[in-house]
């Protein structure tokens, strides 16, 4: 068996059955990162003696059954921009390149108190700024699938971690498109929570209306599973809901039947990779045979969100990193770099006086509409379907010269990112080149239980969630 | 909605004064060009009306969230500190603001 390829579900089964031990799942999985790692890029910085440690300390609780807490024992790896207390966090950015946080962040608490371990940060953009893992500054990470193709981004160390088996599971972040599209493109679940679902705390922050933390898998399960140790109110962070927490987990297995799926026309644009209009096709029609209603629907032009996206973050990123001043950490703002240094000056125009009203307010008032436009949607729809991105993986060097890549890459996603919905990336199918195809599943505020049932039911129908890069 | 003809250079180091970065000559007519690019396309908005339109606060609606006024834990100055090579008697120490005559 080999142990590095298990899901959550499958490593806590075995630990419990005493099939193999905490630590040697940790060792086997180190030796997958050194041997594959250098051909990836994955991983930045790799916390194996506190791994190893814990791992002890969870094997004594197995055996002793005493305390066996839901990911005890889990190997999980973060995305960078997650302040872990005393392990390197970089933002994948020089200006933090030896900076050590004297805090974690409220998700690394709570996964920690759950059990998990740590494996190591994983590469991103930097600060979180792109859709390909390519702007970060210390090197792109490459797809498992074929190491001449981007993860796609931000989360990209993530998503290429969890897809080529060098962790259990993941944690990413998402702002528009940061979770779902490198899911997509590495062909593992990616689910981007309701905003204020998860808290941000100790999240280095990018959009702070927008940015929202969650799980990236191997499985649909997997997800909910982690979806319910990350999910609530955190003092910590006043945007966090005080809404009831769902057991997700026991909901994947509910029968909806009922549900009515649209399909927005504009997210089936010509634009869209015809491989990948064939593959998400397929899946909708298996769920149509499956007893679900199918609707066409028509949504506001995708074109608007990626102004409204390009406006809000680039302002909010302006105001964040202004925190960045040398002084109490960090280096030198000149160690941004170009796509950091362009989104801070394009923000603090947007922002500033005489081109406030122009822009970031006038961003703001579309946003209502895209909220608006989605809520009409829903009263006759439970969820929207669609591709998770246009395109399948692009190949390493694609966002050169492209200064506005990201926002057209995530224009399928920057609608519900902006509107604050949940979004789940599943694995549909697979270009001729073997390149991931993902499918999107979106829904209201607050009902995560719903498109990760819908999620689960077709991955249970189908086989792309057992497939494994060639790796 | 506001179209803008091209970003001159002085804009452009006007930004970046106010943003705190430090650009060259050939960094500044770099970011003319693509800054310019930028808020050409953001233009699109001007087409959609939005004169009865409130701006969004908040996405899931939520206000005024308080706590109360209660001191709480919080870092050492030495874990404030940890992050710096250089401090001044447990102090940060910044640019001067004032000259000394």
């Amino acid at each position: 068996m080999d142990i590095n390829s298990l899901t959550i579900e499958q490593t806590r089964k075995g630990f419990l059955n005493k099939d193999f031990s905490v630590f040697e799942l940790v060792n086997s999985l180190y030796a997958r990162i050194k041997k594959i790692n250098p051909q990836l890029n994955a991983y930045l910085t790799l916390n194996e003696e506190e791994s190893l440690n814990k791992s002890k300390e969870a094997d004594l609780s197995y055996q002793k059954k005493q305390e066996i807490l839901p990911l005890l024992g889990i190997p999980i790896c973060v995305k960078d921009n997650f302040c872990t207390k005393d392990l390197r966090t970089t933002a994948s950015s020089k200006v933090l390149d030896n900076y050590l946080p004297v805090y974690d962040a409220t998700i690394i608490k709570k996964l920690k108190g759950a059990g998990a371990i740590i494996l190591g940060k994983t590469n991103l953009d930097s600060f979180a700024h792109g859709s390909s893992t390519e702007t970060s500054d210390y090197g792109s990470t490459k797809n498992p699938w074929n190491t001449k193709h981007l993860p796609g981004g931000s989360s990209g160390g993530t998503a290429a971690a969890v897809s080529a088996d060098l962790s259990i599971a993941g944690i990413g972040s998402e702002t528009a498109g940061s979770i779902r599209q490198p899911a997509s493109w590495c062909g593992v679940v990616g689910l981007k929570p309701t905003y204020g679902r998860v808290s941000r705390y100790g999240l280095i922050a990018m959009a702070s209306s927008t940015d929202s933390p969650g799980p990236m898998t191997k499985t649909v399960a997997d997800a909910a599973y982690l979806l319910n140790v990350l999910a609530g109110r955190d003092p910590m962070d006043a945007t966090t809901s005080d809404k009831p927490i769902p057991d997700y987990y026991t909901a994947l297995k509910q029968n909806h039947h009922q549900l009515t799926l649209g399909i927005p026309r504009e997210y089936f644009s010509k634009e869209l990779d015809p491989e990948v209009k064939k593959n998400v096709w397929e899946a909708i029609k298996l769920l149509e045979k499956n007893g679900y209603k199918i609707k066409e629907i028509s949504l506001l032009d995708p074109k608007y969100s990626i102004a409204v996206y390009t406006i809000l973050q680039r302002s909010e990123v302006s105001s964040n990193l202004a925190r960045f001043d040398g002084v109490r950490y960090g280096a030198k703002r000149n160690q941004f770099n170009d796509e950091g240094k362009r989104r801070i000056m394009l923000g603090t125009y947007t922002l500033s006086s005489g081109y406030y009203d122009a822009y970031y307010l006038k961003a703001q008032k579309v946003r209502n509409l895209i909220c608006a436009d989605f809520e009409k949607a829903f009263s006759g729809v439970d969820v929207i379907i669609g591709p998770t991105s246009p395109v399948t993986a692009l190949p390493i060097g694609s966002t050169k010269n492209s200064f506005m890549f990201g926002e057209m890459q995530d224009m399928l996603l920057e609608p519900s990112s902006i509107a604050g919905l949940p979004g789940i990336n599943v694995p549909c199918g697979f270009s001729k080149k073997c390149l991931p195809v993902g499918m999107q599943i979106i829904s209201p505020q607050f009902t995560e239980e719903k498109i990760l049932n819908l999620a689960y039911q077709y991955e249970q129908e189908t086989q792309w969630h057992k497939m494994k890069p060639n790796i | 909605m506001h179209t803008k003809q091209k970003l001159t250079a002085e804009e452009v180091k006007h930004i970046a004064k106010l943003s705190g970065l430090i650009l060259n000559e050939s960094e500044v007519k770099k970011f003319e060009k693509q800054l310019t690019a930028t808020l050409s396309y953001v233009d699109i908005l001007g087409l959609l009306k939005t004169n009865t339109i409130e701006p969004t606060d908040h996405v899931g609606k939520m206000v005024n969230i308080y706590r109360e006024d209660e001191i709480t834990s919080s870092l050492s100055q030495d874990e404030v500190l940890r992050n710096i090579k250089d401090s001044y008697q447990g102090f940060f120490k910044v640019n001067a603001v004032l000259e000394e005559k």
